[in-house]
C-alpha cells in the first residue's frame, strides 16, 4: 500500500522551506512547483471518484478519465493567479511550465513508488517522456492564453478549446504508455520530439499582433 | 471489410490532416500570421480527436468505452474554426472588403434552426449532451458561415471561399452523422465512407485560402 499523501509531505516539507526563505522570482517558481505537486495529489483523489463513479477499470479510467481531470486541475492555480494577481505575460508562462514540472516530477515520484525503481531504462523513458507531455500541454495552454487573442471572450473560447485539444493529447499519450514494449517508447518519444521541435521554431519571439 | 475500410479511410484523414499541419505551421513560422496559428489549431485538435479514436482501435481493439475524450478534440477543432472565421470577419472590415450587410439579414438564423432540429432528430438514436454541444457548435459556425457568404464582396481581400468551405463542411458534417444513423445498412456505410473521404480532400482547401487572402 502506498499512501501518496505521505510521499507528498515528504517532498513538499523543504520546499516549503525554501519558499520562506527565498524571495520573489525563486519564490514564486517554488510555489508553482508546488501548486503542480498539490495539483497532481488532488486530480489522483478526483479521478479515483470518477472511476468509481463511471465504474471503470484504472486502466480504462486513466485513458479516458484522467487526461480530463489532471488538465482541468493542472490549470487552476494558474488561472487563480491569473485573476487575483494580474501578473506580466512572462511571469504567467513560466508560472505554467513550473506547474507543468511540478506536476510531472510527482506523478514520476508516484509511479516510482509503486512500480518500484529497478528498471533505470523504463524510468529514464518513463521520466523524460512524462516530463515532456506535461510541459508541451503548458505550452499549448500557455500559447492559447496569451498569443492568440486579446478580447476576454475569445480568450475564454480559446482556453477550452486549447484544454479540450490538450486533454485529447494526454489521452493519447496515456494510451500509448500503457502498451508494453515500442509502442510506449514511441509514445513517450512523441512529446520529446515536439517539445525540442517548438524550442527550435519558438526560438523568435511569438508575436501575432 | 468494414473495419479495414473504415480504418484505411482514418489513416488517409489524419494523414491528410498531419500534412496540411506541418504546412500550417512552416507556414505561421514564416509569415508570422495569426491565421496559420488557427488553422494549425483546428487541423492539430481534428487530427487528434481522430489518431485517439485510432490508437483505441488499434492499441486496445476497441473503440473507447467513454467516446467523450475524441468529442472534446472536435468540438475544439469546430471552435478554432469558428475563431479563424472570426479572424477573416475582422481582416475583412480593416481592409474594408465587406459590402453593407443590409439584404437577408434573418437568413443566417436559419442555420442554428436547422442544426437545433437536427440535434432532435440525432437524439433519438444517440446521446443527449454531446448532440446539444454539437447543436450549439455548428450552429454558431454555420451562422458565421451564411453571414460571412451574404456579406462579402467576391472580389480582391474577401474571404468568399473560406466561408463557402466552412458551409460545404458543415453541411458535408452532418449529411455524414445523418448515413452514420443507418449504419446497419450495408449500402449506407459506403455512402458513410465517400462522404467522410469528401471531408477528408476538403481539409488542404483552407490552406489554400488562407494562404491566398493573407498577405504578409
Amino acid at each position: 500500500m502506498t499512501y501518496v499523501e505521505n510521499t507528498f509531505i515528504c517532498l513538499a516539507a523543504p520546499l516549503l522551506l525554501a519558499v520562506l526563505c527565498l524571495k520573489k522570482d525563486w519564490r514564486r517558481a517554488l510555489i508553482f512547483l508546488l501548486s503542480g505537486m498539490t495539483s497532481c495529489l488532488l486530480s489522483a483523489y478526483v479521478s479515483s471518484y470518477f472511476t468509481m463513479v463511471f465504474k471503470l477499470d484504472p486502466v480504462t479510467a486513466s485513458h479516458e478519465i484522467v487526461p480530463a481531470v489532471e488538465e482541468i486541475i493542472k490549470i487552476l492555480p494558474v488561472l487563480f493567479y491569473l485573476l487575483v494577481f494580474e501578473p506580466l505575460k512572462k511571469h504567467s508562462i513560466s508560472g505554467i511550465l513550473m506547474v507543468a514540472v511540478g506536476f510531472a516530477t510527482f506523478e514520476n515520484v508516484c509511479f516510482m513508488t509503486s512500480n518500484g525503481t529497478g528498471e533505470l531504462f523504463d524510468l529514464l523513458i518513463r521520466g523524460f517522456g512524462t516530463g515532456a507531455m506535461h510541459v508541451v500541454c503548458g505550452a499549448m495552454v500557455a500559447v492559447g492564453l496569451f498569443f492568440l487573442w486579446d478580447r476576454a471572450w475569445l480568450r475564454a473560447t480559446g482556453l477550452f478549446a486549447v484544454l479540450c485539444t490538450v486533454i485529447t493529447f494526454h489521452a493519447v499519450f496515456n494510451v500509448l504508455v500503457s502498451r508494453p514494449g515500442i509502442i510506449s517508447w514511441i509514445g513517450s518519444a512523441v512529446p520529446l520530439a515536439m517539445l525540442l521541435a517548438g524550442l527550435i521554431l519558438l526560438q523568435g519571439k511569438m508575436d501575432f499582433s | 471489410m468494414d473495419a479495414i475500410i473504415e480504418s484505411l479511410e482514418n489513416a488517409l484523414q489524419i494523414a491528410v490532416l498531419g500534412i496540411c499541419g506541418i504546412f500550417s505551421l512552416v507556414r505561421m513560422h514564416s509569415v508570422r500570421e495569426k491565421s496559420y496559428l488557427l488553422l494549425f489549431a483546428f487541423y492539430g485538435s481534428f487530427l487528434l480527436g481522430d489518431l485517439y479514436w485510432q490508437v483505441c482501435l488499434l492499441c486496445l481493439g476497441d473503440i473507447p468505452r467513454i467516446s467523450i475524450v475524441s468529442d472534446l478534440s472536435w468540438c475544439a477543432a469546430l471552435l478554432f474554426l469558428y475563431l479563424l472565421l472570426r479572424a477573416a470577419g475582422e481582416a475583412e472590415v480593416s481592409d474594408g472588403a465587406a459590402a453593407a450587410f443590409s439584404v437577408n439579414k434573418g437568413l443566417p438564423w436559419l442555420a442554428p434552426v436547422f442544426t437545433a432540429a437536427m440535434a432532435v432528430f440525432f437524439i433519438q438514436n444517440g446521446k443527449i449532451v454531446s448532440n446539444i454541444v454539437y447543436a450549439v457548435l455548428m450552429g454558431i459556425l454555420l451562422y458565421t458561415a451564411v453571414k460571412g457568404l451574404l456579406r462579402t464582396e467576391t472580389g480582391k481581400g474577401g474571404f468568399r471561399l473560406l466561408y463557402l468551405t466552412v458551409f460545404i463542411f458543415c453541411l458535408l458534417e452532418y449529411a455524414l452523422w445523418t448515413v452514420s444513423c443507418f449504419w446497419e445498412l450495408v449500402a449506407f456505410r459506403y455512402v458513410y465512407f465517400c462522404i467522410d473521404i469528401m471531408i477528408t480532400l476538403s481539409f488542404p482547401f483552407y490552406l489554400k485560402i488562407i494562404k491566398r487572402e493573407v498577405r504578409p
